[in-house]
């Protein structure tokens, strides 16, 4: 193989070597006339593509400057290579496709709309949905009257533990209660005691209506848990705690 | 094999016509070819026409006549190559089927007959990155000096450097292999 190298390519060899100063490295020169043998005799076959654009390179040049004007007529091309003036013309015939596409898709809803509509079971579905929107509003007022109920129903249960701790017990309800959420039952704590009465009343004459404000409001919040004790008694329990005393 | 573009066939290549791109492609792919063998490339014919497609319908902004020409075309396959590089690294890696683990084969007399090439490429890879590629494109790629340092990025001194280093590394090399094969 290295005997078909031509004078010129072994002058190119001649000049790397004589450049680095080996000259004389006869082995090294072997392996770069080696190196060289690695380029072929003969260009290697071209592939599809390459193939169309050395058979036809001045349509391919043409091509770029087509993309700018369409009206440009193409050259004839060789064999083995196809147009693609064709599907740029069907540009319009595209568009109609579209159109038709979207007729079609249109019709096609419509179509199904109207069938769902027609269908038993859909009427049924629409009319449950319809039914479940307004049930809620029938229930909503439900609850209304049902918290209204608990608060007399608790009533005569709060009053027998009231009493016992009343007269003696109050204080350590009232701290229980503080923490319990409700900072109003705590007035009328305050108001419990006889001297904080006739200072509330000293002032203004607000004293008539917190007690009137516990009572209702906060039995519905905290009914069961006993909290409710401290409020109720209050009002009632200064007028029942002699009562309760004199039971006792 | 043309060794040479004509004049009229360069000055038809720069001028866009299909006569100008065929002689050009027959001319110059062989060198792009053994270029992109030499580097260890697996498909270097797929390189090739890679190259050749995207260069072609470029030729018509070269300038420097021969030179210049065959500058750019190097240029194009070494970006090719760093582009091809960067691809296999992301890429999984592959494991062909390997005929010489296999021990149910004889020694191919092609095999014997070209052993000694395909010891030298592994004697390339063992090279520098940067001397293997002045190598190459000095002698494969038939470049002077300039032509590499411009394609490579880098002052003509510095490729002259790199040449003698990459010869003296590539000199200890073949010796050594000399001596382990006596």
């Amino acid at each position: 193989m290295t005997g078909t190298r031509k004078p010129q390519q072994d002058g190119s060899i001649q000049a790397v070597l004589r450049d680095a100063g080996l000259e004389s490295a006869a082995e090294l020169r072997g392996a770069l006339e080696n190196l060289q043998a690695l380029v072929p005799d003969q260009a290697p076959a071209p592939r599809a593509d390459l193939a169309a654009l050395l058979a036809a390179g001045a349509p391919a040049a043409a091509a770029s400057s087509e993309e700018t004007n369409d009206s440009v007529e193409e050259p004839p091309l060789p064999a083995g290579v196809t147009s693609l003036a064709a599907h740029r013309r069907s540009r319009g015939n595209r568009r109609r496709m579209a159109l038709v596409g979207g007729a079609v898709v249109g019709a096609m809803t419509l179509g199904a709309g109207a069938v769902a509509a027609a269908s038993q079971d859909f009427r049924n579905s629409v009319g449950h949905t319809v039914g479940s929107i307004f049930q809620p509003a029938g229930n909503a007022p439900a609850p209304a009257p049902s918290s209204v109920r608990p608060s007399p129903s608790d009533l005569p249960a709060l009053p027998a533990p009231a009493p016992a701790p009343a007269g003696t017990v109050t204080a350590p309800t009232l701290q229980a209660t503080a923490p319990g959420a409700v900072p109003e039952p705590v007035r009328p704590s305050t108001s419990a005691t006889q001297p904080g009465l006739g200072r509330d009343v000293g002032r203004t004459g607000v004293l008539p209506t917190p007690p009137q404000r516990p009572v209702t409001p906060v039995i519905p919040g905290a009914d069961g848990r006993g909290i409710p004790v401290s409020p109720l008694p209050t009002v009632p329990a200064i007028p029942e705690v002699p009562d309760g005393t004199g039971q006792r | 094999m043309a060794d040479q573009l004509s004049d009229d066939e360069l000055s038809a290549a720069l001028a866009g016509d299909p006569s100008g791109f065929s002689a050009v492609y027959t001319v110059m792919s062989p060198a792009v070819l053994g270029y992109f063998r030499a580097k260890g490339v697996d498909d270097a014919e797929a390189l090739t026409q890679d190259v050749f497609v995207d260069i072609l319908p470029r030729l018509g902004g070269v300038t420097g006549g021969h030179k210049g020409l065959r500058t750019f075309i190097f240029s194009v396959a070494h970006a090719r190559l760093v582009d091809h590089y960067r691809r296999s690294e992301r890429a999984p890696h592959h494991t062909p089927y390997d005929p010489l683990t296999d021990d149910r084969h004889t020694v191919s007399a092609e095999d014997e007959a070209l052993g000694s090439l395909g010891g030298l490429t592994h004697t390339l890879s063992l090279l520098n990155e940067e001397q293997r590629e002045v190598l190459v494109l000095r002698i494969v790629a038939d470049l002077a000096i300039d032509e590499v340092a411009s394609i490579m990025g880098k002052s003509p001194g510095a490729i002259k450097q790199l040449q003698r280093r990459g010869l003296s590394a590539l000199r200890e090399l073949v010796t050594e292999k000399d001596h382990a094969a006596s």
